[in-house]
């Protein structure tokens, strides 16, 4: 068997043991070791594979952006600036007819420019606008299904743990992919706002199921008066200046800005006296796990991509993808749809990490611009977070509300409006590159 | 089984000890780099080696938590199947759990096989990151972490692959810490 065959089975043979549920960090060493040991007949060399990997892919400073830009986001939630992006997006949105929808996603937006992680927005908004907007009589799958639809904007407005990642894998500016995933995070944001508002009009009772309860909530509305609105809005605008203008005035490399943003939440935290030692300790704990999750996903896909380099199989994709005369466009429609499909099984991080290795040398060919790239990677691999069997937004949600009358089908069929919405921001930023890159233009 | 029990509930201390402190560094990692934005910033005079500091904070970082993340059973995983396998045929779900967490066992000691040596040598010869004569760095401390992590990992692995041998016995599986027992999860944060 020659080197690619070698590969190319054993990419097969990691999908099943993927979906038959090991550990996909452990599979990708697995799969890297026999295969290495296959191809060179020598263990010896397989095993120093995996100790390089181990050792030498994570040793760089650029990965200190990752614990400390999850730190910064936990330490956001902590000092309960969740609750004010909420409070702020109810204020300005309450009053039309699907508003707490639309309060709910804005809220997400403004929440995903200061943190990075989209686990930590599921779990907040689940809290925060599910029992809000069933006070107001809304339809409880359109709740949960919002808050679920909505996490993924963490991911996409930066800053964002998945494009860091990204950045390390393709080897690309993290700034420029910060600055690339603003326009379609926007985007998205209106998409949602838009399909929200078509869905009250046309299909009310699909968004309120109960308008007695919403006519007579609505009457006895709380107003927030402007000093209120300053002390929440002041220190979200101050962490966003900080952390993002810090890093495009040059001011900030991307490991600092991570620092100082979670430096600064945390100074937020204890300024709230937001801080038990209680949560600090969980923030510190859950900081450590979310950390050696990824870094230990990241360091198994080096070993991975090192055995598919040696193998050879990307080129051989290469030239079969040239005698079939594929267009870039037909490359993309396959890479979209293979992360699609296995977006229903895997997570966000580690479909990224099994699949631009092998992509991101057929791409190259076709001179594209691999910021773009990452962009439609990041959108395509976030529908995953909301299709069935496996969505982890939705699966956050639902273990943060653990309600006996919320079945994880409800917050899958809840949230099927906004994958279909995602869907088509992802086709019209594989359309229209200027989404993600006109701004990345501006910026040189 | 008391003997093993016992074992578990002590592994359980060193993997919640070996992430506590790592993930306190990540804190201590943090106030460094703030020191030194400030220093550069007020005093025009950067720490010199931060950058080497934190290169190898993170390899230690990683591998003092990775055991604890297999323990609590955070290791990213697709289990739809897996689950409802063993919901079905408990039997037939934990032989597979069974070659999955040997598998994992193996894997750590093939990291540790080359690493031995290479923590070794890096210490023998002095290898250090940075530049001589500005501020250098030994690299042995965290290829010698990296080699311990992994070990602890492995020996994590090994005792998920009893609990699965015990369910298949039919017997319950190991005890464990009585602080691991409550979940303590991002989700109580508000």
């Amino acid at each position: 068997m020659a080197g690619w065959e070698i590969a190319l089975w054993s990419v097969v043979a990691m999908l099943a043991l993927i979906y038959l549920g090991m550990h996909i960090s452990t599979t990708l060493a697995l799969i890297s070791v026999v295969c290495v040991w296959l191809l060179r007949d020598n263990f010896t060399v397989a095993a120093n594979l995996l100790w390089i990997s181990a050792a030498q892919t994570i040793n760089q400073f650029l990965f200190g952006v990752i614990p400390l830009f999850v730190l910064m986001g936990l330490l956001v939630g902590a000092a309960g600036m969740g609750r004010d992006t909420y409070d702020i997006g109810q204020l300005l949105l309450r009053r039309i007819r699907g508003g707490l929808g639309m309060a709910t996603v804005a809220a997400n937006a403004i929440f995903a420019s200061i943190t990075g992680v989209s686990v930590a927005s599921a779990s907040i908004f689940s809290k925060l606008s599910v029992p809000e907007m069933q006070r107001y009589g809304y339809n409880k799958r359109f709740a949960v299904g919002t808050v679920a639809g909505s996490s993924v904007l963490g991911m996409l407005i930066p800053p964002s743990v998945l494009f860091i990642i990204y950045g390390v894998v393709a080897e690309q500016s993290i700034g420029d992919l910060f600055i690339a995933g603003i326009g379609p995070g926007l985007l998205l944001t209106a998409a949602y706002c838009l399909q929200i508002l078509a869905m009250a009009h046309w299909f009310p009772a699909s968004v309120i199921s109960d308008p007695a309860a919403y006519h007579r909530a609505s009457h006895v509305d709380r107003r927030m008066d402007t000093p209120e609105l300053l002390a929440k809005s002041i220190p979200i605008v101050m962490l966003v200046a900080l952390v993002l203008g810090g890093l495009y005035s040059g001011v900030f490399t991307p490991v600092e800005a991570g620092a100082a943003g979670a430096f600064a939440a945390l100074v937020f935290a204890l300024a709230r006296r937001k801080l038990t030692w209680r949560t600090l300790w969980d923030v510190i704990l859950e900081t450590g796990a979310i950390t050696a999750t990824l870094m230990f996903l990241i360091v198994s896909a080096s070993m991975y991509s090192r055995m598919l380099g040696m193998s050879g199989l990307p080129t051989e994709m290469g030239n079969f993808m040239q005698t079939m005369k594929v267009s870039l466009y037909e490359l993309l429609a396959i890479y979209v749809v293979i992360v699609l499909i296995l977006g229903t099984i895997i997570d966000s991080t580690s479909i990224m990490l099994i699949m631009v290795p092998l992509f991101l040398p057929l791409l190259k060919a076709f001179g594209v611009d691999l910021v773009w790239f990452g962009v439609i990677t990041v959108v395509a691999t976030e529908i995953g977070l909301l299709t069935p069997p496996f969505g982890l937004s939705v699966f956050v949600v639902h273990s943060t509300l653990a309600r006996r009358d919320i079945s994880l089908a409800d917050i899958f069929l809840g949230a099927l409006p906004f994958a279909t919405t995602m869907l088509i921001v992802l086709l019209l930023v594989m359309a229209f590159p200027g989404i993600a890159m006109y701004l990345v233009a501006l910026s040189h | 089984m008391r003997l093993l029990d016992s074992l578990n509930r002590g592994f359980g201390v060193v993997a919640v000890a070996a992430n506590c402190l790592a993930s306190f560094w990540i804190f201590v990692m943090m106030f460094i780099i703030v020191a030194d934005i400030f220093m550069r910033f007020v005093f025009n005079a950067p720490f010199d080696g931060t950058t080497e500091v934190i290169q190898a904070s993170i390899i230690v970082v990683l591998y003092l938590q990775i055991a604890y993340t297999a323990r609590s059973g955070r290791l990213t995983r697709s289990d739809a199947f897996y689950n409802w396998l063993t919901g079905r045929h408990p039997k037939l779900g934990n032989a597979l759990g069974l070659f999955f967490h040997a598998a994992g066992a193996a894997l750590m000691v093939t990291i540790m096989w080359p690493g031995w040596s290479r923590w070794l040598n890096a210490y023998q010869a002095g290898d250090y990151e940075g530049i001589p004569g500005v501020f250098t760095f030994p690299r042995w401390p965290a290829y010698f972490v990296l080699w311990l992590g992994c070990g602890l990992m492995a020996i994590q692995f090994a005792l998920l692959f009893i609990d699965n041998v015990l369910a298949i016995a039919g017997k319950r599986p190991l005890d464990r810490l009585q602080l691991e027992k409550p979940s303590h999860t991002a989700e109580d944060f508000e």
